[in-house]
């Protein structure tokens, strides 16, 4: 008797013991699973920590519709951003306009008439496309696309539109995957419906498929929006970066990004809590951005 | 019974009218839908194919300048050396050896005669080399020398110490070049012909001025098809192309690039006996030209006129992974930078691969559904989609700042920690979630704990796509660019400790390209780049393969 109520609390020990284990395992993984949150949370806090003072200063209207970027000068700094806010939009959404018909196009072509053969070429490529580090885009635009627009459209070649063609080519990848996705996850009923019905394979696509696919392929182009707003290196090495209101595809730019790393490097005082504070603008955008495609596909989730 | 026939025949015969009217309705709109999707299909392959081809573009050309270094140069001497030149040291033509070690093939007489006076006293502005110059010649030599010129006895003793020394260099008489077959050293062969011209050429006319003429050009007008300056972008001025002394250095130089013999050479040249002839008229006639021995040309004050073209070489060699960069990356290779990338991506690994894991088991095996994971989704989410640059200010005010780790190793490490976590957490996510739930049932079924059955079962089943994880994670790392400018330094030197200063191969890149330091380099620099990212490409395509 005694031996087995021994066993008995022994191997309740061992149980306990194991529940004590698990539950401060499952407390270690929550801490690592909360890391991600904590960073978020971190870095909107010292951002916000860093660059709101620039308010007491100037005040927000004249800081974001200011033109006038002149941190250096002495009396009578100007902190208008305006002319990056644009900047960073011009070049977005010269991107956007290359890369969206391209990338469903070849999205639909993926997921409706290519063979798997070429399909995994084609994925491969995607791939690739996607894991090319942003300052080699830079070099390459530096080298060989500021060199076209030079010679076709004259200039210096580094211009907002050099910065929208780099862009184009590096959101591709983002636009191409999410909107393939979206493609064949769709029932498959829809598509032959449509055919059943007598339509062509093009009609199906386009009035039928698409349609259906829609809000897969706008976060497809929200969540590359996203990345040709925070995208740095590559507009950096080939927009021009001048710190102007943007006049013309041909004129150069300096977006959000350029601003903030361009002047990085030396600024202090006021000028460096300007920096901050244009971050807050582009931080802004991304999160906007991102709640928006949290939105999109939540929606679709209820649809489904 | 009559009217029920007509009428059928009516009918009928309308019924096959509708069917042929009908028919060919549709055939019209068969072939129009058909060419439709035709074209449609044909934009469709074209999209797909253009994305093809700008990758192929950029990985092509990218790796092709990485491997071929191809520049257009502009340079007073024509690339056309040759192993036995006048170069005026000693009566009669000369050879330039040099020590074995020494990356040269050729080089031009004016880097020559600067070396020679020991004015660059590296081999860096001449070859990319980082070496000292050591130069040695016979105490007969004539000339302008430095003070580290060392004068020696024979061509024997001068072989014999370029062979020793690093970054030596020599000149011997043509006469003695027989002995170098007993020593170890390189010939070099000396660019020393230039295009002589008569100063006419360079006046500026409407706005009008030769700056150089290429490769093309010289070959036409030593054949004799320019007769007036304009034809080659100059002012209007008539030709006069003079034609070197018969044996003379520079009349074979003139067959040679004019690709023509001895009885074919153009009528209108104007021939010229001796040297002083020849230089006379050169000096002597409006918009004459002629080839020029730099040393002869020199002597009679001749005006030169600039050469372009293209040079090309091999670019990446094994040495540029094995030698530390000197001058910002200008000289030598960029070992130091490799080191430092693979300490970065080793750190990076080791710190985030740990939790991503955790995150990704605690997501999927521990969290039950509910606004705690949709909070922890989200925030994952978020921290993958904010731009880079922010998280390398982030990292600047927090761990260099806040922190006090200092602009280096560690502080871009964090960083980029934080970077990648979602990458891994997701790809983990994925992986653990594939394992099948048989698996976990049997390992609790024996009586094993959740946390073990994880550990010693789930994780296991679940490495090769967590390994893709951590894999793409990498690739990703090794990009990184704008996170580290001011979180990890562009110090090129091999990293000490945690705190130091640490350039990787894309800031280095970005550096290269930024200062325009040197394009050959950053091609190189990113032709490295881009192996690895194929290399991750394909070992994480492999995984998924095996996973499936």
């Amino acid at each position: 008797m005694t031996e087995t109520t021994k066993k008995q609390m022994q191997v309740e020990k061992r149980i306990r013991r194991r529940n004590l284990n698990e539950r401060s395992v499952e407390g270690v993984l929550l801490v690592c699973a909360s890391i991600s949150v904590i960073s978020v949370l971190f870095i909107s806090f010292f951002i916000f920590q860093r660059g709101l003072p620039l308010f007491k200063i100037i005040s927000p209207a004249k800081f974001l519709f200011g033109t006038d970027w002149a941190p250096t000068r002495d009396p009578n700094p100007g902190y208008g951003v305006l002319p990056f806010i644009a900047g960073s939009l011009y070049v977005t959404l010269g991107s956007l306009v290359l890369a969206v018909p391209l990338g469903i196009f070849t999205a639909v072509f993926m997921a409706e008439i290519a063979d798997k053969r070429i399909v995994d070429l084609m994925r491969g490529v995607v791939q690739l496309l996607a894991g090319i580090p942003s300052v080699i885009y830079g070099f390459f635009g530096v080298i060989v696309v500021s060199k076209f627009i030079r010679n076709t459209f004259g200039g210096n070649g580094f211009s907002m539109l050099s910065g929208s063609i780099i862009l184009a080519i590096m959101v591709l990848p983002t636009i191409i995957n999410i909107t393939e996705v979206t493609l064949t996850s769709l029932p498959k009923g829809i598509k032959e419906g449509s055919l059943a019905l007598g339509a062509t394979r093009w009609q199906t696509i386009v009035k039928v498929q698409i349609p259906a696919a829609k809000s897969g392929i706008i976060a497809g182009v929200v969540l590359g929006m996203g990345r040709a707003l925070g995208e740095t290196m590559a507009v950096l090495m080939v927009a021009g970066n001048a710190p102007i209101m943007p006049k013309g595809p041909l004129s150069m730019v300096r977006t959000l990004t350029m601003n903030i790393v361009t002047d990085m490097g030396y600024a202090s005082g006021d000028h460096l809590t300007a920096l901050f504070t244009t971050s807050i603008v582009l931080f802004l955008f991304i999160l906007i951005l991102n709640l928006s495609v949290n939105l999109i596909k939540g929606k679709e989730e209820d649809q489904g | 019974m009559s009217t029920t026939m007509t009428e059928k025949n009516s009918t009928g015969a309308s019924v096959d009218e509708l069917i042929k009217s009908e028919q060919r309705k549709a055939n019209v709109h068969f072939k129009k839908s058909n060419r439709a999707n035709a074209i449609a299909t044909g934009l469709l392959w074209g999209c797909a194919g253009l994305t093809l081809l700008i990758l192929v573009y950029i990985l092509g050309f990218i790796l092709y300048r990485g491997f071929v270094s191809s520049n257009i140069l502009e340079s007073e001497y024509i690339d056309r050396g040759t192993i036995e030149t006048s170069i005026g040291l000693y009566p009669g033509s000369s050879v330039v050896i040099a020590n074995k070690d020494l990356r040269l093939k050729s080089i031009d007489y004016e880097d020559l005669s600067a070396l020679l006076k020991g004015k660059p006293s590296n081999w860096g502005n001449v070859n990319e080399q980082d070496l000292k110059v050591h130069a040695y010649v016979l105490k007969s030599a004539k000339g302008d020398f430095g003070k580290k010129t060392t004068f020696l006895e024979s061509s024997e003793e001068i072989a014999e110490a370029v062979a020793k020394q690093d970054g030596a260099f020599g000149v011997i008489p043509v006469k003695d070049a027989g002995i170098l077959k007993d020593y170890k050293v390189n010939t070099i062969s000396v660019e020393a012909l230039s295009i002589g011209v008569n100063p006419t050429v360079f006046k500026i006319e409407n706005n009008i001025k030769l700056r150089y003429i290429d490769r093309k050009m010289l070959e036409r007008i030593l054949k004799g098809k320019v007769t007036n300056w304009q034809e080659v972008g100059g002012i209007d001025l008539p030709l006069r192309l003079i034609l070197p002394p018969t044996g003379s250095y520079e009349y074979h130089a003139f067959l040679d690039i004019a690709g023509v013999t001895g009885d074919k050479i153009p009528e209108s040249a104007i021939e010229s006996r001796t040297a002083t002839d020849y230089y006379e008229r050169i000096n002597g006639y409006p918009g004459a030209i002629g080839l020029s021995l730099r040393t002869e040309g020199d002597k009679y004050g001749a005006a030169f006129l600039k050469y372009q073209y293209r040079k090309t070489k091999k670019n990446i060699a094994l040495w540029f992974l094995f030698e530390e960069p000197k001058r910002a990356g200008k000289v030598g290779g960029v070992s130091s930078i490799i080191i430092n990338t693979v300490y970065m991506v080793l750190l990076t690994v080791l710190f985030s691969t740990p939790i991503g894991i955790g995150a990704a088991v605690y997501l999927t095996e521990y969290a039950r559904q509910g606004t705690l994971v949709k909070i922890l989704r989200l925030g994952t989410e978020t921290l993958a989609g904010i731009p880079s640059i922010i998280f390398g200010l982030f990292g600047f005010i927090v761990f260099v700042g806040y922190c006090h780790m200092g602009v280096g190793l560690l502080a871009g490490t964090l960083t980029l920690t934080l970077m990648i976590l979602p990458t891994i957490v997701r790809t983990s996510e994925e992986a653990i979630k594939s394992v099948p739930r048989a698996v976990r049932a049997g390992s609790l079924a024996l009586g094993a704990g959740k946390w073990q059955t994880i550990r010693k079962v789930v994780i296991p089943a679940a490495a090769p796509g967590i390994l893709t994880g951590v894999i793409l994670a990498i690739g990703r790392a090794v990009g990184e660019t704008a996170a580290l400018m001011f979180t990890m330094g562009f110090d090129y030197k091999r990293v000490k400790n945690l705190t130091s200063s640490a350039r990787v191969l894309s800031t280095h890149l970005y550096q290269l390209v930024k200062e325009g330091i040197s394009f050959d380099r950053a091609f190189a620099t990113a032709t490295i780049l881009i192996v690895i990212v194929l290399i991750v490409n394909v070992l994480s395509t492999k995984l998924v393969k095996r996973k499936y």
